[in-house]
């Protein structure tokens, strides 16, 4: 009788298996939301041409980052961001990580490309509230994410910890203007541009670090024209943390930009090297206090004779940890083109809510 | 001739097939403690390093490429756990090391303060798996030895009798101190205390010890001046002798608590290398008994 019952039983379980309740299934994913509330009193000439009003309350940004393990090999990033109040939405990062069983990790998805040292960050992440002009300049302006693949290694040597990387991805990276320029926009066409990045780490010290790196990229940007551009950059960076009161960071970088641009409509095509720069420094004292500095400088990748300059400083106070964070800063800025001269006073607020938090660089 | 070279050869190809006669295990540790306890066990074969300083806060510690690449080179990854080095996650996935092992050494733990009701960021930093301060009870020591020496046995089997014999004489000399600990630092029991964070309740136990008050007014959350007052009225009213600050928060607030109140400031290592009399786990204690005993018994 026994023996009957349980051979139903295995015919019943052949024939309807229990579903199949996996661990990853039963685990959430770290989930973050950042909020990005800006209060602005602008004074410049465009501004005043255009008859605007010169305060502006803002919702710039609402971002909700999620991340998990996939399996003991693998995680997932996705960072969704929602501009202004009522949109649209965009995927700022959504890739998927190897991480280990790999003699290199490999990246897959839309990511922002490690070309320098702030291209990596998310906007929150910016003290000085935006990206730097070279990067709007040579990238857009929200600097270079590309959908693509990324291959890097992190190699001690010596006392170094160097990290190679290199990325393959589609050419349609750049911003407003060219987007605009290429007839490829919405076809479905692209071609695949590269980069690579070595950079060089190095603790001096107990409480110090430098870390010096260089990029490189190659990528067509008007497809129906074949036109392509190269940029070259080198980065610095320095930290001092001596504890949780103190900290001391500076970062620099440099680009310089060779672009193929079409000089009138017979297709006389000439390239035209644009140069950027950009440096900040920032000072934490009592714990909760930040202060800090910025220059930014570039030149139009299309008309090198095209420059901004700005530059301009900054005070945070994060009361709790980074939970909540409020950044008075003031941001002066010289065009010789259309904007002119002018500068703006922004109230920064932003806050975290989850594990993943708008620490400044 | 020829039968000499083919001897050399043969001889060459030995000595190189045979390798490295004895290769150290390579462990890295998310704190000095656990790395100490495990050179403690390990002795001669292993190679222990940490990540958090002894004298650094360990709930945040900077993700680093030079703890990544010190990782990517270890067989063994010693965590703290109960989210305490949540950050050692980010340095082991930047390790690309896909050999290595990982072990959480609180997973013996009784665990002390697991939080009762829901939590949330109100509350303050609470971990929702109970204080995470635990290896500050001497007797949690010969727990997370347990842990090490299973790892270890488990990454090198061959060794594992010397692996054994290591345990064995930890909790030995553990056991000789733990006697020792309760008679130097029995004058202790029963007297109060105020800690800057709350990273003494496995150590309170031990020595029976009442905390009655943190600087902060709630974990990980700064001093704020009302919060401040209450506690000098406390202090006063308990008849407070001692403010406990662990080494890498700032003694601003409590030298202010203590000129109101005549209570004295102690700066209090919570990990090996906090202070440089605590040069390993047992040590440790030893310094934490040296300086918590004269003023709070009022002995010179």
């Amino acid at each position: 009788m026994r023996a009957r019952l349980l051979i139903v039983s295995c015919l019943l379980l052949l024939l309807y298996p229990p579903p199949a309740v996996q661990a990853q299934a039963m685990v959430n994913p770290d989930i973050s939301l950042i909020g990005d509330m800006r209060y602005i009193y602008r004074n410049d000439v465009a501004a005043a041409l255009a008859d605007q009003n010169n305060l502006a309350f803002e919702f710039d940004e609402l971002e909700l980052n999620i991340v998990g393990y996939l399996n003991p090999y693998a995680r997932a990033d996705a960072t969704l961001s929602i501009e202004g109040t009522s949109g649209p939405v965009n995927i700022e990062e959504g890739f998927a990580t190897l991480l280990r069983g790999l003699p290199v990790q490999l990246k897959f998805g839309k990511y922002f490309l490690d070309f320098g040292r702030v291209n990596q960050m998310h906007i929150h992440q910016m003290p000085w509230l935006e990206y730097p002009l070279e990067n709007q300049s040579f990238f857009g302006p929200e600097g270079a994410q590309v959908v693509g693949v990324q291959a890097s290694r992190l190699q001690g040597i010596g006392d170094n910890a160097v990290r190679f990387s290199v990325n393959a991805f589609g050419s349609d990276i750049f911003g407003d203007e060219e987007e605009e320029n290429s007839d490829a926009e919405g076809s479905g066409e692209t071609k695949i541009g590269g980069s690579a990045r070595v950079s060089v780490f190095r603790e001096v010290g107990e409480t110090s670090a430098i870390e010096i790196g260089g990029s490189y990229l190659n990528a067509a940007y008007d497809f129906a024209q074949d036109l392509t551009t190269q940029v070259g950059g080198v980065d610095f960076t320095y930290k001092w943390t001596p504890g949780i009161y103190h900290s001391v960071k500076v970062i620099a970088e440099a680009m310089v930009d060779d672009r193929e641009v079409e000089t009138d409509t017979l297709g006389t095509v000439e390239n035209v090297t644009a140069y950027g720069a950009f440096a900040a420094a920032q000072v934490k004292f009592r714990q909760v206090w930040n202060v800090g500095a910025f220059f930014d400088w570039s030149e139009d990748a299309y008309v090198s004779a095209d420059e901004v300059t700005s530059f301009g400083g900054y005070v945070m106070l994060m009361p709790v940890e980074e939970t909540i964070i409020f950044n008075l800063v003031y941001r002066y800025f010289d065009s010789n083109v259309v904007e002119g001269q002018g500068d703006t006073v922004t109230l920064q607020v932003l806050f975290g809510l989850g594990p993943h938090k708008p620490h400044p660089f | 001739m020829k039968s000499n070279l083919l001897k050399l050869v043969i001889a060459a190809a030995l000595t190189l097939g045979a390798g490295p006669v004895h290769a150290k295990i390579r462990i890295v540790a998310s704190t000095t403690d656990l790395a100490s306890i495990a050179q403690m066990i390990g002795g001669d074969n292993v190679q222990v390093e940490s990540i958090c300083r002894g004298s650094a806060d360990p709930h945040f510690v900077q993700l680093l490429p030079s703890y990544m690449v010190k990782v990517g080179r270890a067989d063994i990854y010693l965590k703290v756990g109960m989210d305490l080095d949540y950050w050692a996650n980010q340095i082991i996935d930047g390790s690309q090391n896909g050999k290595l092992v990982i072990a959480d050494c609180s997973q013996y733990i009784n665990a002390l303060e697991i939080p009762k009701t829901k939590v949330n960021a109100s509350m303050g930093d609470i971990h929702l798996r109970g204080n995470p301060h635990y290896w500050l009870d001497p007797s949690n020591g010969a727990l997370i030895g347990q842990v090490i020496v299973e790892t270890l046995d488990r990454v090198d089997p061959k060794n594992s009798e010397m692996y054994d014999a290591g345990f064995e004489s930890f909790q030995t000399q553990l056991e000789a101190k733990i006697v020792e600990w309760h008679e130097t630092g029995g004058p202790m029991e029963g007297k109060d205390i105020v800690t800057f964070h709350n990273s003494w309740p496995y150590f309170a136990q031990f020595f029976g010890i009442n905390v009655v008050g943190f600087v902060e007014p709630k974990p990980g959350i700064a001093p704020t001046p009302s919060h401040t007052a209450q506690l000098v009225s406390l202090i006063k009213d308990r008849g407070v002798k001692v403010i406990g600050k662990e080494v890498y928060f700032s003694d601003r607030t409590p030298k202010s608590i203590a000129r109101q109140t005549g209570a004295t400031v102690v700066d209090l290592p919570t990990s090996v290398d906090g202070v440089k009399s605590a040069t390993d786990y047992f040590t440790l204690f030893d310094s934490l008994i040296a300086l918590l005993t004269p003023p709070l018994t009022d002995s010179p």
